[in-house]
């Protein structure tokens, strides 16, 4: 599409005809300025302007109700050399890598058999939304219930139906805690990303599909050549979006493990709330947050450098 | 149906606006003093707290509000009134938070002073966590703090009335907690990221000879007697327990006693007052007991909680009439039956109440057995003792050992690096 859309105007043709096309653009630009100016201001106030006061934070030993001094990048050494904080790291990461690679896996194929269903479509949709749309603190809570041992019906099922000799424990060991929050994650994105990958789906041509079948093409290889090529700007999307909010997550782990055992399920967000707001730390809080920023930002890369690659083939 | 008319409707719109310029011209006349509390964990409390400060506020003629929030978030909302200097007049300062706000805190030192003149004194851990370089920035309201909550009739099943299992010291705790294991009714301390870890390790440490900090914040988790306390936990305590405690939060040992499962665990009687508020016939079985006795002697770990005026405040002297009224013994009295217990007070005469001996499950509650602290004790009630609560360094110690991740010595060496850093000593 091209820069300015003109809709042509008859009666006042000869009119703008008279005027020049210098300064019509900067007229047209001066009102475009203005019209983007509230959401700039918005912006500034709700995004940029708390940023700011955490970064500003971070450089201080500031705690809470008292101005702190300037301390440089202290706290981010501080940060570095804690064990605690270094296992926090580790942690986020793995858990926003299994989640997401896990909720584009199933969220394709969920999206796929949404888009094979023969009828009652709309009411699936509806109640497949239900994980993402309920408020993450009340099911995480009844999570909680079905993982904790004397009402575990998680626990029940998978003992009674076979699979397991004994009670898993879900919440007290290393590794099945981390199963288990990255289970309850994933539950909840999953919906989000089957109806996203859902509306891509619907939007490819149906006439590719019909050239590919006449072309003898069988649904794998449909699959690879059409499907996903053509949802990798979408798909591209979606992973951002949900690596922004799966590293930044609170509610599941604070009510699940509040980060433990053993710190292996701390996130940077609930060990920030523990330092900065719990022990009054903020400063160091502050530069607890802050280290989501850079990982955030070589995951936008990398995701923004396939959409755009994703743009060139389609 | 009736048809509401034109007449009718300028009629209700006018005694509305008329009830709103009422309503607004009461408050603009009166000052409306306010208070943050959190959502008590005995539900009878909260209706007698909001009756007593309505009492208040009508006897001086102005209006009074509690606001009540949970526990967890109570942090969060400190820190955004003390950064905005903004919100209510008295706040509740639990634990270290006296220390940890006070230069955004009114001395209360005159407030504190009637009290111990009238119903003094205050009993420790009050004067800890309150006082500072020579002034008193919260007024030490009342603490809960953790016996055992035990299932007698589990205990029975092995031979143990309730004043044997009062008598107990850790070792004899962990040699009846096999024989319980066996029957499918096991002890449970929590090991994990929880407070509870925390109000049942720190005592366990102590009763073993075992400090974090000494009186002037030096570290000296690196002993003998903390060595020991560990050896303890890895071979003695931690096999009789069921292996959740190491992912337990602070409702699962209610939950697990409330269903009949563990038979010992430290907790307030909490347990206990749930069980009696609704009727649940678990009731008869629960009991309170001290914390087991080790080596060096019985300790029971105690939550403080205290009432503090902001120095923003703008109602401040009502402020502190409101919290002369409410820590009197008369109100005091009532405050402790509300709450069935759970509230000891920390000014004496408020806590010499009838109340602990009408009820056999407070006999050993409420005067305590045990020597009653704060975990920091007998470090300064500080940022260090809060961090060190906060990121659960104590329980991280013990779940380490236990679990194998660290040989004792590693353990100890670990805790000691975290309470150097939380003390500033690193």
């Amino acid at each position: 599409m091209g820069p300015h859309v003109r809709v042509p105007a008859p009666a006042l043709g000869a009119a703008v005809a008279a005027v020049p096309a210098g300064r019509l653009r900067r007229a047209e630009a001066r009102l475009g300025y203005m019209m983007v100016a509230p959401a700039v201001v918005l912006l500034a106030l709700l995004i940029a302007y708390p940023f700011l006061m955490s970064l500003y934070m971070s450089l201080t030993d500031q705690h809470v109700g008292t101005p702190g001094r300037f301390v440089g990048l202290a706290n981010f050494g501080y940060l570095l050399r804690d064990d605690v904080f270094r296992q926090t790291a580790l942690n986020s990461i793995l858990y926003t890598v299994v989640a997401v690679a896990a909720k584009t896996v199933l969220g394709i194929v969920l999206a796929l058999l949404l888009y094979a269903v023969p009828w009652g479509g709309r009411f699936i949709r509806a109640v497949i939304l239900l994980p993402w749309v309920i408020p993450t603190a009340l099911s995480t809570l009844a999570w909680w219930w079905m993982y904790t041992p004397p009402y575990s019906v998680v626990n029940w099922l998978l003992v009674h139906g076979g699979v397991v000799r004994g009670p898993v424990p879900w919440l007290s060991d290393p590794l099945w805690a981390r199963v288990a929050i990255i289970l309850v994650n994933v539950w909840r994105g999953l919906p989000f990303y089957a109806i996203t990958i859902l509306a891509g789906l619907v939007a490819i041509p149906r006439e590719l599909f019909e050239a590919a079948e006449a072309d003898g093409a069988g649904p794998g290889v449909q699959f690879w050549a059409i499907i996903l090529p053509l949802l990798r700007p979408i798909l591209s999307i979606v992973v951002l979006y949900s690596v922004v909010f799966t590293i930044a997550d609170f509610e599941i782990v604070f009510i699940l493990t509040r980060g433990g055992p053993l710190n292996m399920t701390h996130l940077f967000s609930t060990l920030a709330f523990q330092v900065g707001l719990v022990s009054t730390y903020i400063g160091r809080g502050a530069a607890i947050t802050l280290f989501i920023f850079p990982v955030l930002a070589v995951a936008s890369f990398l995701i923004l450098r396939i959409v755009r690659a994703g743009e060139e083939y389609a | 149906m009736r048809v509401v008319t034109r007449r009718d409707l300028l009629r209700y719109a006018g005694a509305a606006a008329a009830s709103f310029v009422v309503r607004s011209s009461e408050a603009a006349g009166a000052p409306t003093v306010t208070m943050l509390y959190w959502n008590h964990f005995v539900p009878s409390f909260i209706p007698l707290l909001n009756r007593q400060v309505e009492q208040w506020a009508r006897s001086r003629g102005v209006n009074a509000r509690v606001d009540y929030i949970s526990l967890p978030d109570m942090p969060a909302r400190l820190a955004a009134e003390a950064q905005a200097r903004t919100g209510h007049d008295i706040i509740q300062l639990s634990q270290w938070n006296a220390q940890l706000f006070r230069q955004e805190l009114l001395p209360v030192d005159d407030v504190v002073a009637d009290l111990d003149k009238q119903w003094g004194p205050f009993r420790e851990p009050g004067r800890y966590l309150s006082f500072a370089e020579g002034h008193w920035y919260a007024v030490p309201w009342h603490f809960w703090s953790d016996t055992a909550t035990i299932n007698t009739s589990y205990w029975r099943q092995i031979g143990y009335a309730t004043d044997n299992v009062a008598a107990l010291g850790w070792e004899e705790l962990a040699a009846a907690g096999a024989r319980l294991r066996d029957a499918g009714h096991p002890v449970g301390v929590a090991v994990s990221q929880t407070g509870d870890a925390n109000d049942g390790l720190y005592p366990l440490l102590w009763s073993f000879g075992g400090r974090t900090v000494d009186e002037r914040g030096e570290v000296v988790i690196d002993s003998r007697e903390t060595a020991d306390s560990i050896e303890f936990v890895k071979t003695k305590l931690f096999p009789v327990m069921p292996r959740e405690v190491l992912g337990w939060n602070d409702a699962s040992n209610n939950q697990e006693m409330l269903s009949g499962v563990i038979s010992w665990t430290p907790n307030p009687p909490s347990i206990w007052a749930v069980a009696h508020l609704r009727s649940l016939p678990i009731e008869r079985d629960l009991d309170q007991v001290p914390m087991p006795r080790g080596p060096k002697g019985r300790f029971r770990s105690a939550y403080g909680v205290g009432l503090g005026i902001w120095r923003f405040s703008p109602r401040a002297q009502l402020a502190k009439d409101l919290v002369r009224y409410l820590l009197a013994k008369p109100q005091s009295d009532q405050q402790v039956e509300a709450s069935l217990g759970y509230n000891e007070p920390f000014l004496a005469q408020c806590a010499a109440n009838p109340f602990w001996k009408r009820l056999p499950v407070f006999r050993y509650y409420e005067p305590p057995k045990e020597t009653v602290r704060v975990p920091g004790w007998p470090g300064p009630a500080s940022k260090g003792a809060a961090l060190t609560y906060n990121l659960f360094t104590l329980p991280l110690m013990y779940a380490k050992a236990v679990t194998g991740q660290m040989t004792t010595s590693q353990a100890i060496k670990w805790a000691e690096g975290e309470l150097k850093k939380a003390y500033g000593k690193g």
